[in-house]
């Protein structure tokens, strides 16, 4: 090569700068080296964050990987080699995530999404152990890359954070299923921590223990019943002799239609219990419905009555002219809604207005119907 | 072993087996435990968890000053 021939023009290295930085200079840095207004990438970043999510990923992933203006390495430095490595592990993560989509769909039926969203909390937690594990170090490591420290204790709360999480829902399901058990389990926890507030180990358990406790104590309190499954059941029995003596549901949504019954005069027992959810039970018109329930946190709506707080105990005994039909209703829910009517009742998420509304819902009583077989109401709380 | 203990997470264990009898019992069936009676246990647990957490960090900044 002649010295006459013009040099190749080399693209600056890819760093996040100081300057004209908003968060973690990613975006400005990006903006440096492709030329480009940064404010390019910022809308790009957060549209991909609302729409996806991808975008908090992309931003957390360049955050690691490029190291700061003045700084010689990344907060995660990956040597050349290493990068088949990573991408080997993206793709395992991939495949985890495909095979637990099918794995939830196959064991939580139509509650998969909880299974979904217990995994990616799983992955979110061992990523930022991963990370804080590797930012730890001497002091001095820290200044080479100046916001090293920062990132390391980011990764530390986010981990401490989903651990507490993953423990407040493991205490939630072990107290819904045997409340003896998490019961016994909180009491070893506490013997553990008073044993290691000698040691020097022990501030770390503070947080996961305590939510462990604090969701077996919620759950014990509402009377939550976690046993008959999760996701959502509906029931539609044509005659007295398809239904059942009882109804239950661990978690999720409960719908018993027994408008197409023609029920006989006389008295007909029914029970129905559901742990945390949404229970609608759809009766006919004709029929008087006494209703007894208790619901542990949430609401009770039984077609002209309504009402809803904690330790809700429910006692709806109207009178009804001889041989009218009479459902005799028993209702247990841990945490949610027992609702009584008398016509097809919309989703409690639609009615709270997904994540706008507020817990409760804006259920009218007249939105429920009318108990109209029965003398008078005698509902008593 | 450390001769102080860690007051925040001493109180916290105090705290859980407390707590832990009571969910024990109402577990058995001996007593009925609602929101009624959990809700102030609960927040009269935390309030005391951030007590000892504060007083202890006041202490610590105490003895190194």
């Amino acid at each position: 090569m002649s010295s006459a021939e013009p040099e190749p023009t080399r693209r600056s290295r890819l760093i996040r700068t100081r300057r004209g930085r908003l968060i973690g200079g990613v975006c400005s840095g990006l903006g440096a080296h492709f030329d480009v207004d940064p404010i390019l990438f910022r809308i790009a970043f957060v549209g991909l964050a609302i729409f996806s999510g991808v975008g908090i990923a992309l931003y957390v992933a360049f955050l690691l990987l490029t190291p700061e203006e003045g700084a010689s390495r990344a907060p995660i430095h990956l040597r050349r080699s290493a990068w088949r490595s990573v991408f080997g592990v993206v793709v395992v993560i991939v495949a985890v995530g495909i095979a637990l989509h099918a794995a939830s769909h196959a064991g939580l039926g139509s509650g998969w999404r909880f299974g979904v969203g217990l995994g990616w909390l799983v992955l979110v937690g061992s990523v930022a152990t991963l990370v804080w594990w590797r930012s730890r170090g001497p002091a001095e490591r820290w200044r080479v890359s100046g916001d090293r420290r920062l990132l390391g204790l980011l990764a530390l709360g986010t981990a401490l954070v989903v651990e507490a999480i993953l423990l407040a829902v493991a205490g939630a399901w072990l107290a819904g299923i045997d409340g003896r058990v998490a019961a016994w389990a909180v009491v070893g926890l506490g013997a553990v921590l008073v044993a290691a507030s000698f040691t020097g180990w022990a501030r770390r358990l503070v947080l996961p223990a305590a939510a462990f406790a604090l969701a077996v104590a919620v759950i014990a309190a509402a009377h939550v019943d976690l046993h008959g499954g999760m996701g959502e059941r509906a029931y539609r029995p044509q005659t007295l002799s398809e239904v059942r003596d009882g109804y239950r549901l661990g978690a999720g949504r409960l719908e018993i239609d027994l408008r197409g019954i023609a029920f006989p005069p006389g008295s007909t027992k029914l029970h129905v219990r559901l742990g945390i959810g949404e229970l609608v039970v759809l009766v006919p018109r004709g029929v008087c419905v006494e209703t007894g329930a208790r619901v542990g946190g949430g609401y009770v709506g039984s077609l002209e009555d309504r009402d809803g707080g904690f330790d809700v105990d429910w006692s709806e005994r109207p009178s009804s002219p001889a041989n009218t039909p009479r459902l005799v209703l028993e209702g247990r829910v841990g945490l949610g809604a027992l609702l009584v009517a008398d016509h097809p009742v919309e989703r409690a998420w639609n009615r709270w207005g997904g994540w706008g509304g507020g817990f409760g819902g804006h259920v009218h009583p007249n939105d429920l119907g009318t108990n109209e077989a029965c003398d008078a109401t005698g509902v008593s709380r | 072993m450390k001769g102080a203990p860690n007051v925040t997470a001493l109180v916290t264990g105090i705290a859980l087996l407390v707590l832990g009898v009571l969910l024990v019992l109402a577990a058995d069936g001996s007593i009925d435990l609602g929101f009624a009676y959990t809700a102030p246990v609960l927040v009269g647990a935390l309030g005391a968890i951030l007590l000892a957490g504060g007083l202890a960090s006041r202490g610590h900044r105490r003895g190194r000053g």
